[in-house]
C-alpha cells in the first residue's frame, strides 16, 4: 500500500511539472515594424543621378546612393508599376514590377535607393530608373523585377513626411520639373470636354483631358481607365490641381494620385476660345462656313495651318460671299470680351470683313441677322501677317464672323489664324 | 436432443469464431465459459486476467494459458482479457447455454500493433495537421482481427492508404450505436475524441459488407466504439509518450473503478498532447481531452452516461509547389507561417472544442431480447483561421508571382531564387502587413447603415479571419435484438439524427488596424450597384472588429430518420445474413445575412430538399470446416448527397444544383479465409460502382476572370480489386506476414458541369462536358503491399520490422483542364495536349519501419510497458502521398503557370510510449 502511495505522489508531481512545461505560447500582441530606423549617407542627389545618363541605357555605379520621398501611389490605380520619388533637387520615376506598392511605400515615405547595378534608361523620351531584362535574347530597358531585388535596392526608412507640391503656372512647365509634384492654381477643365468622367471605366481606356488657365495655356491631365475613380465626374468648376508632372514623348501630362488632388469648386473663369487650326480642321470646335455665294473657306497648310478663302477657283474668279462663323458663344461671365486674330493676304480685291451678331440663329442665311462691323487691322498684302488688335465685343454676342468678298473678276486670297476670343478685363 | 444441441453449439461457435477470430472446440460440462489465451504465434499466456465484463467474475490463466469462468447462467456475455505485454482484448456477445461450457480460444495481439491504442499512435493522426483532413485515420483504427485489415492499417496508414479506395464517409462510425459523423460533409473526424485512446479502444468492427449488430453500416463497414466504464481495466493507468510527429509530447491518465459491488462503475480520463513545433516547421499542437463515465447496473438494465471533449488548437502545415520545395531543398516547406518579433506565427490555426454527452440504456428484456438505446447531444465551436486581404498584395509567400519562374529577366530570377531561403521571402511577412494596416487611413461614410455616420481610422488591408463550422447535433438510436431461435437472430433499429451546422466567419486579428470594412472586393469591382458589394444589406458598410461576425452567416439544417432490419441465420455449414434500411433525409439552408448580390434568395429558410434512401445487403459464409471459409456478399444502396455538394455557393445564396438526386452504390465481394492457430490467409476480390455523385467547389477561374462556383453532376466511379494477406508463425516466437492490395479505382462517366459567377449567379457554362472518363481516383495508393517479421521472447520483449511499398498514386484532377475549351487551340495528341489533359501519376515509394517493446510486471499487480516505434527508418523524403492540381488554370499559359500542390510523406519518425498500470 505504501509503495502505491509513493508512486501516486511521484506521478502527481511529475504530472504537475509536465503540465507547467507544456504551455504552448501563442500570443502575438506586439506589432512588429518593418521600416528601418537608419541613416544612410547619400552620395548624390536625384538631379546629379539624372546627369549620369549617357544617351543610351546606362548602368549606374555601385557607389551611387540617393534618397527621396514617395509622391506617387498605385492605390487608386493611376500609377501602374511606377514609384516616383523626389528630393530637394529633383524627382525621378522608378519602374518596378510590383503591385499594391502603396502598402509598403505609402505617400511621403522616405526611402534610400542603392542605385548600384540599376539602369537609367529612356522611356518615351523621359529618363527613368529601372533595370534591364533579357527576352528572346534581346536586352530591353524595363522594370526592376523580383521582390528581393526591389528590397535590395529600395530601403524604406521609418520617416514619413509628404512632399509639399511646388506651385507653378502652366507657362512655367519645362523639362526641369518633370516628375516633380506640382500644384497649379486657377485652372479648370476645358468646357468643350465637360461633362465627362476622369477616364473610360467601361472600355478601360486612358483618356487625356485638358486643363486651361486664364492665359489660355493648357496641359494634359491623363488618367488610366483602370483607376478606381475613372467613372467619377471631372470637376466642372475652377480651382487648383495637384499631381505628378510626367512627360510622354513631347507631351507633358499631369497624373493625379486620387480625385481629391483636384479641388475645383469655384466659379469657372472666362475660358478663351482659341482657334489655331493645328488640329487640321476649320470645322472643329463648332466653327462653320456659310456660303452665300461662290467659294468656300478651306484649310491652308503652307508654313503652318490657317483658314483661307479666295474667289479664284484655279482657272477663273467667281463672285463670292463666304462667311466663316464661330460657334454660338456664351460670354456672359466675361467682363470685357475681345476678339483678335492674325491675318494675311495677297492679290487685289475686296477686304475681309469682321463682324459680330447678337441675334443670328446659327443656321439660316447670315444676311437675315443683324451684324455689326469690327475695325480689325488688316494685312496690306504680300502675305504679311498682322494682328487685328483687340476688338471689343458686347457680352451678349452670339456669333463672330469673318466674311470674304470677291467678284468674278478679282479677289484677294485672305488667310486668318490664331483667332482668340478672350476676356480682356480678367 | 443433446446431439442436436451439440451440433448447434458447434455451428454457433464456429460462426462466432468467424466474426471474432476465435477458433473453438465444444466441451460438455457445467454451465460457463472456459478457454485458452494464446499469443499470436499460438503459444499460451500465463497470468492473463479473464473477466466477465460488468461482473466480478474473473479467472486467471494458468501456465497452459487456460481459464475457467463458472457460475454463469445461460445468456450472452462480454468477456475482457488483460494480459501483460499484450493489448487488452474484448469479446462481446459470447453465448452460454444451460448445461454447456462455451470454450474460447483467444489470440491476443501484441502491443505495437495498432489494433489497440495502448502502444503505438497511428501515424495518420498527423493528417489532422494538414489541409487534406483527418478522415483517413478511421481506416486504421479497426480491431476486427482480419489479417488483411491489421497489416494494412498498421503498415500502410502513413502512406494514406484507404481500404478499397473508400473515403471514411463510406464507413459508419458510431459510439454505443449512435452515428457520430458530421452530417454536413458525411465524414467522421477522429480528432473529435483525440487523446481519449483508453476509452475508445473497444470496438465492434464489421469489415466491408459484413453484418453488424449495431447498424446497417455502409459498404466500407462499420465501427462501433463501446464506451462503457465497466469494461475498462480497473485501476490507474498513466502514460507518457514522446514523438516527433505533429505533437511531441503526450500524457494520459485514466482511472477506472471497474464494476463496484454496488453495481456502479466510474471512469475518468484526461490527456494532454503538445508541441511547440511539430515535425513540419511552423506547426504547433496544443490539445487537451477529458472524459467522465458513470455506469449503473440494475437487475437487467444498465444506464451509462458518458461526457467527453477534446479541445485542441493546432497550427497547420500546407502543401506547396515543387518549385518552392526545390528552392528550399525541403519537401516539408510550410508556407503558412512567418516570423513575428522573432517568434514563429502560423496563419492557419485550427481551434475546436465540441464536447459530447451520451446517455445509453441497455435492457435485457428477456433471455432472448435486448434493447439498446442511446441519446447523444453535442455542441461547440470548430474553426480555422486564414489570412484575408482587401486591396493589397497577396500575402502568401509561395504565390506564383513571387517565385523565380514568374520573372522574365534571368539575372533577377536568379537573385530571387538565391534569396528565397531567407524566411523574409519564403515565409509570411507579418511586419509588412502591420505596416500596410498602419498606413491605411480611410473614411467610411454612412457606416453600419447609419446615415451621416462617418467612421475614420485605420482600415485593415490584411486581417486574420476565423472561419467557423460550429455544430449542434442531437440524435437518438435504438436497436432491438431478438434471438428467434438458437440459429436465428433478428435486429431492428430506429434512428433519428438532427444537425445544425453554423457557418460564419469572425475577425480574429485586425493586425494593428482599427476596423475592417465588410464588403465584397470582387463585387465592388464588377458591378455598379452599391448594394451588391454588401454582405449584409440590412447592415450596410459595416465596420467590423475582432470577434464580429462578417462576410457570411448561414445554418445548414439536416435531419435524417432511418429504420433498419437485419436477419442472421447461423446454420451448420452456412451463415447467412440479410439486412435492409429505409431513410428519409431533409435538408435546407437558413440564411442569416441578406447578401447584396442575391437579396431575394439569401435570407431566411430555403426550400427544403428531401431524399428517400433505401438499401439492402446480404452475405453468405460457407464453412468448409472450422478453419476454412468462403464468403460472398453484395449490397445496393442509395445515399443522399451532402449539403456541401448540393448548395453551389451556400455562403451567398440558396441556389442548388439542378435536380439533386441520391447517389447509387452497388458493391459485391467474394473471398476465402483460412484461420488456423499458426496460419491465417485472406484472399478477397471486390467490385463497387458509384453513380450520380455530385461535387461543388469554388475557386478563381483565370479564363473567366472571376471567382466561380463549379458544380459537377453525374459523376460515376468504379472501384475494383484484390486484397490478399498471409500471416503465419514460423518458429517459436517468430512470425511473418505479408499483405497486398491491387486496386483499380476510376471515373466511368463524363460528368457535366455548370459554372456560375460567384458574385452574380450569371451562368458562364451550363451542362458542359468534362472528359474525365477513365481518369483514376486520387489521394490513395491503388497498389500497396507490406511484409514484415515479428518476434516475441518469453521475457516479454517484442521486436518487429516491416517494409512497405506503394504505387499508382494519382493527383486529383482539375476538371476545367478536361473540357473542350482547355484544348480548343491545341493540336490533338500533341505534347502540349498531353501536358494539359494527362493525369499525373506520382512516383512509387518504399519505406521501412521497426518497433521494439518490453513490458515489466511488479508485485503481480503493477505493469510497466515500454514501446518504441520507428517509421520510415531510411528517411525516404521523396514519397508524394497526395496533392492536387490547382483549380486556377490559365488557358493561354498552360498547366505550368499554376503547377500542382504536393504533399510529401514525413521522413524518419519515432514514437516512444511508456505506460504504467496500477
Amino acid at each position: 500500500m505504501k509503495t502505491k502511495n509513493i508512486l501516486f505522489a511521484i506521478i502527481a508531481i511529475l504530472g504537475l511539472s509536465l503540465s507547467f512545461s507544456s504551455c504552448v505560447k501563442q500570443d502575438f500582441d506586439d506589432p512588429p515594424t518593418n521600416c528601418n530606423d537608419i541613416n544612410i549617407t547619400t552620395t548624390m542627389s536625384i538631379h546629379e543621378l539624372k546627369t549620369l545618363y549617357t544617351g543610351d541605357t546606362t548602368r549606374i555605379g555601385d557607389s551611387v546612393i540617393i534618397e527621396g520621398y514617395v509622391t506617387s501611389t498605385d492605390q487608386f490605380g493611376n500609377f501602374y508599376k511606377e514609384l516616383v520619388i523626389q528630393d530637394s533637387s529633383d524627382a525621378i520615376c522608378i519602374m518596378i514590377d510590383a503591385s499594391y506598392m502603396f502598402t509598403s511605400f505609402p505617400i511621403g515615405q522616405k526611402v534610400y535607393v542603392k542605385c548600384g547595378g540599376l539602369m537609367l534608361g529612356n522611356s518615351n523620351d523621359v529618363i527613368k530608373l529601372g533595370n534591364t531584362y533579357t527576352e528572346y535574347g534581346i536586352v530591353n530597358f524595363g522594370r526592376i523585377q523580383g521582390d528581393v531585388v526591389i528590397a535590395n535596392h529600395i530601403i524604406k526608412t521609418c520617416d514619413n513626411a509628404p512632399v509639399e507640391p511646388q506651385e507653378i503656372t502652366l507657362s512655367q512647365i519645362d523639362d526641369g520639373i518633370v516628375y516633380k509634384l506640382v500644384k497649379i492654381n486657377a485652372v479648370q477643365f476645358k468646357s468643350s470636354e465637360l461633362p465627362t468622367t476622369w477616364a473610360d471605366a467601361i472600355g478601360l481606356e486612358s483618356i487625356n483631358h485638358y486643363i486651361v488657365d486664364q492665359d489660355n495655356n493648357s496641359l494634359i491631365v491623363r488618367t488610366s481607365g483602370y483607376s478606381s475613380f475613372a467613372r467619377d465626374s471631372l470637376p466642372n468648376g475652377s480651382g487648383y490641381i495637384i499631381g505628378v508632372l510626367g512627360k510622354y514623348g513631347s507631351d507633358y501630362q499631369l497624373y493625379v494620385r486620387n480625385p481629391d488632388d483636384a479641388v475645383m469648386g469655384d466659379e469657372r473663369f472666362a475660358e478663351p476660345i482659341y482657334k489655331d487650326f493645328e488640329d487640321g480642321s476649320i470645322y472643329s470646335d463648332g466653327w462653320f462656313n456659310k456660303i452665300v455665294k461662290g467659294q468656300p473657306w478651306t484649310l491652308g497648310t503652307i508654313g503652318g495651318n490657317y483658314a483661307q478663302c479666295r474667289s479664284y477657283n484655279g482657272s477663273t474668279n467667281i463672285e463670292t460671299e463666304s462667311w466663316y462663323i464661330s460657334p454660338a458663344l456664351d460670354l456672359s461671365n466675361y467682363s470685357a470680351p475681345v476678339v483678335s486674330f492674325r491675318n494675311a493676304c495677297n492679290y487685289s480685291g475686296a477686304l475681309i470683313e469682321t463682324k459680330y451678331s447678337t441675334d443670328y440663329d446659327g443656321t439660316s442665311d447670315p444676311n437675315t441677322a443683324t451684324w455689326t462691323d469690327l475695325p480689325a487691322t488688316l494685312s496690306s498684302g504680300n502675305w504679311a501677317w498682322v494682328n487685328s488688335g483687340d476688338l471689343t465685343l458686347p457680352t451678349n454676342v452670339k456669333h463672330v464672323a469673318f466674311v470674304y468678298f470677291g467678284t468674278n473678276s478679282d479677289g484677294r486670297t485672305w488667310e486668318i489664324d490664331d483667332i482668340l476670343i478672350e476676356d480682356a478685363g480678367k | 436432443m443433446k446431439k442436436a444441441l451439440i451440433s448447434l453449439l458447434l455451428v454457433l461457435i464456429t460462426s462466432l469464431s468467424f466474426s471474432q477470430g476465435i477458433a473453438v472446440t465444444p466441451v460438455a460440462t457445467k454451465t460457463g465459459i472456459s478457454g485458452v489465451v494464446l499469443t499470436p504465434e499460438g503459444n499460451p499466456i500465463e497470468n492473463a486476467a479473464v473477466s466477465v465484463v460488468g461482473t466480478n467474475n474473473m479467472s486467471t490463466t494458468d501456465v497452459d494459458g487456460r481459464f475457467v469462468l463458472e457460475n454463469l447462467s445461460a445468456g450472452t456475455y462480454n468477456i475482457g482479457v488483460f494480459a501483460n505485454g499484450f493489448a487488452n482484448y474484448f469479446a462481446p456477445d459470447v453465448k452460454v447455454f444451460d448445461g454447456q461450457v462455451t470454450e474460447l480460444e483467444i489470440s491476443l495481439t501484441a502491443i505495437g500493433n495498432p489494433d489497440n491504442n495502448d502502444g503505438v499512435v497511428l501515424v495518420n493522426a498527423d493528417d489532422l495537421n494538414n489541409e487534406q483532413g483527418s478522415e483517413n485515420v478511421s481506416s486504421i483504427l479497426h480491431g476486427s482481427r482480419d489479417a488483411f485489415l491489421d497489416a494494412a492499417a498498421y503498415s500502410l496508414g502513413s502512406m494514406r492508404f484507404r481500404i478499397r479506395g473508400y473515403d471514411n464517409s463510406l464507413t459508419e462510425i458510431s459510439i454505443n450505436g449512435v452515428d457520430m459523423s458530421n452530417m454536413e460533409v458525411g465524414r467522421t473526424f477522429w480528432s473529435d475524441w483525440g487523446g481519449l485512446n483508453n476509452v475508445t479502444k473497444y470496438k465492434t468492427v464489421a469489415f466491408g459488407l459484413d453484418a453488424s449488430n449495431q447498424s446497417f453500416g455502409n459498404i466500407g463497414g462499420s465501427t462501433d466504439i463501446q464506451m462503457l466504464p465497466s469494461i475498462y481495466r480497473k485501476g490507474l493507468q498513466v502514460t507518457y509518450s514522446a514523438a516527433n510527429r505533429s505533437y511531441r509530447n503526450r500524457a494520459m491518465l485514466t482511472y477506472s473503478t471497474g464494476l463496484t459491488p454496488g453495481n456502479w462503475a466510474f471512469t475518468v480520463s484526461g490527456s494532454r498532447r503538445w508541441a511547440n513545433e511539430g515535425y513540419a516547421e511552423g506547426t504547433f499542437y496544443d490539445a487537451w481531452s477529458y472524459y467522465l463515465g458513470i455506469e449503473k447496473h440494475f437487475k437487467n438494465q444498465e444506464i451509462v452516461l458518458n461526457i467527453f471533449g477534446a479541445p485542441n488548437k493546432r497550427g497547420k502545415g500546407g502543401a506547396s509547389t515543387q518549385e518552392a520545395y526545390d528552392l528550399l531543398n525541403n519537401n516539408y516547406y510550410n508556407p503558412y507561417w512567418g516570423y513575428q518579433n522573432g517568434q514563429k506565427r502560423n496563419s492557419r490555426v485550427a481551434n475546436s472544442h465540441q464536447p459530447v454527452a451520451l446517455l445509453t440504456h441497455f435492457w435485457d428484456i428477456n433471455s432472448s431480447t435486448k434493447l439498446q438505446t442511446t441519446l447523444v447531444a453535442r455542441a461547440g465551436r470548430n474553426g480555422s483561421t486564414a489570412l484575408n486581404w482587401y486591396s493589397a498584395a497577396d500575402p502568401r509567400p509561395d504565390y506564383y508571382r513571387f517565385l523565380p519562374s514568374y520573372i522574365t529577366d534571368p539575372t533577377s530570377a536568379q537573385m530571387v531564387a538565391d534569396s528565397f531561403i531567407n524566411p523574409l521571402y519564403s515565409q509570411i511577412d507579418w511586419a509588412a502587413m502591420y505596416f500596410a494596416n498602419n498606413n491605411s487611413f480611410d473614411e467610411v461614410e454612412n457606416a453600419n447603415g447609419i446615415d451621416g455616420n462617418t467612421v475614420t481610422g485605420k482600415r485593415a488591408q490584411y486581417i486574420i479571419e476565423e472561419r467557423r463550422y460550429d455544430q449542434v447535433y442531437g440524435a437518438i438510436s435504438t436497436n432491438l435484438t431478438k434471438n428467434i431461435s438458437d440459429a436465428v437472430e433478428l435486429v431492428g433499429g430506429l434512428q433519428y439524427r438532427y444537425f445544425i451546422g453554423k457557418n460564419f466567419k469572425v475577425v480574429n486579428d485586425l493586425l494593428g488596424a482599427d476596423y475592417w470594412l465588410d464588403i465584397d472586393k470582387y463585387a465592388e469591382r464588377d458591378i455598379v450597384d452599391p448594394d451588391s458589394a454588401q454582405s449584409d444589406v440590412n447592415n450596410p458598410n459595416r465596420t467590423v472588429k475582432e470577434g464580429d461576425i462578417f462576410g457570411y452567416n448561414y445554418n445548414s439544417n439536416i435531419q435524417t430518420g432511418k429504420s433498419w432490419l437485419q436477419t442472421t441465420i447461423d446454420l451448420k455449414k452456412i451463415n447467412f445474413n440479410i439486412a435492409g434500411f429505409v431513410s428519409y433525409t431533409t435538408m435546407w439552408r437558413e440564411g442569416l445575412m441578406q447578401n447584396g448580390k442575391f437579396p431575394d434568395n439569401s435570407f431566411g429558410n430555403s426550400e427544403k430538399l428531401n431524399f428517400l434512401d433505401y438499401g439492402g445487403k446480404t452475405s453468405i459464409i460457407f464453412k468448409i470446416n472450422g478453419r476454412n471459409f468462403i464468403q460472398a456478399s453484395g449490397a445496393y444502396l442509395t445515399q443522399a448527397p451532402t449539403f456541401r455538394n448540393v448548395y453551389i455557393s451556400a455562403r451567398t445564396r440558396d441556389n442548388t444544383i439542378d435536380n439533386p438526386v441520391s447517389e447509387k452504390i452497388m458493391s459485391a465481394d467474394i473471398g476465402y479465409t483460412l484461420k488456423a492457430p499458426k496460419l491465417k490467409i485472406t484472399l478477397r476480390g471486390y467490385y463497387t460502382t458509384f453513380q450520380d455523385q455530385a461535387s461543388s467547389m469554388s475557386f478563381y477561374h483565370d479564363g473567366y476572370g472571376n471567382f466561380v462556383n463549379y458544380s459537377m453532376q453525374g459523376i460515376d466511379k468504379t472501384h475494383q480489386g484484390i486484397e490478399a494477406a498471409i500471416d503465419g508463425n514460423i518458429i517459436g516466437g517468430l512470425s511473418a506476414y505479408a499483405v497486398a492490395s491491387l486496386g483499380y479505382y476510376r471515373y466511368t462517366s463524363r460528368p457535366t458541369v455548370t459554372v456560375t459567377v460567384d458574385n452574380s449567379a450569371e451562368i458562364l457554362a451550363q451542362n458542359k462536358t468534362v472528359y474525365m472518363q477513365g481518369f483514376l481516383v486520387d489521394g490513395t495508393p491503388q497498389t500497396a503491399g507490406s511484409a514484415g517479421l515479428r518476434y516475441r521472447t518469453g521475457s516479454y520483449w517484442f521486436f518487429g520490422i516491416n517494409a512497405n511499398y506503394v504505387d499508382d498514386i494519382y493527383l486529383s484532377v482539375n476538371p476545367e483542364r478536361r473540357t473542350e475549351e482547355a484544348v480548343l487551340y491545341v493540336l490533338e495528341n500533341s505534347a502540349e495536349w498531353n501536358a494539359i489533359v494527362d493525369q499525373t501519376k506520382l512516383p512509387t515509394g518504399y519505406t521501412l519501419d521497426a518497433s521494439i517493446g518490453k513490458s515489466f510486471r511488479f508485485k503481480h499487480k503493477y505493469y510497466l510497458n515500454f514501446n518504441l516505434s520507428l517509421n520510415n527508418i531510411l528517411n525516404n523524403q521523396s514519397i508524394i502521398t497526395g496533392g492536387y492540381e490547382q483549380l486556377r488554370y490559365d488557358i493561354d499559359d498552360g498547366p505550368d503557370k499554376f503547377p500542382p500542390k504536393l504533399f510529401y510523406m514525413y521522413g524518419r519518425q519515432f514514437f516512444l510510449n511508456v505506460s504504467f498500470n496500477f
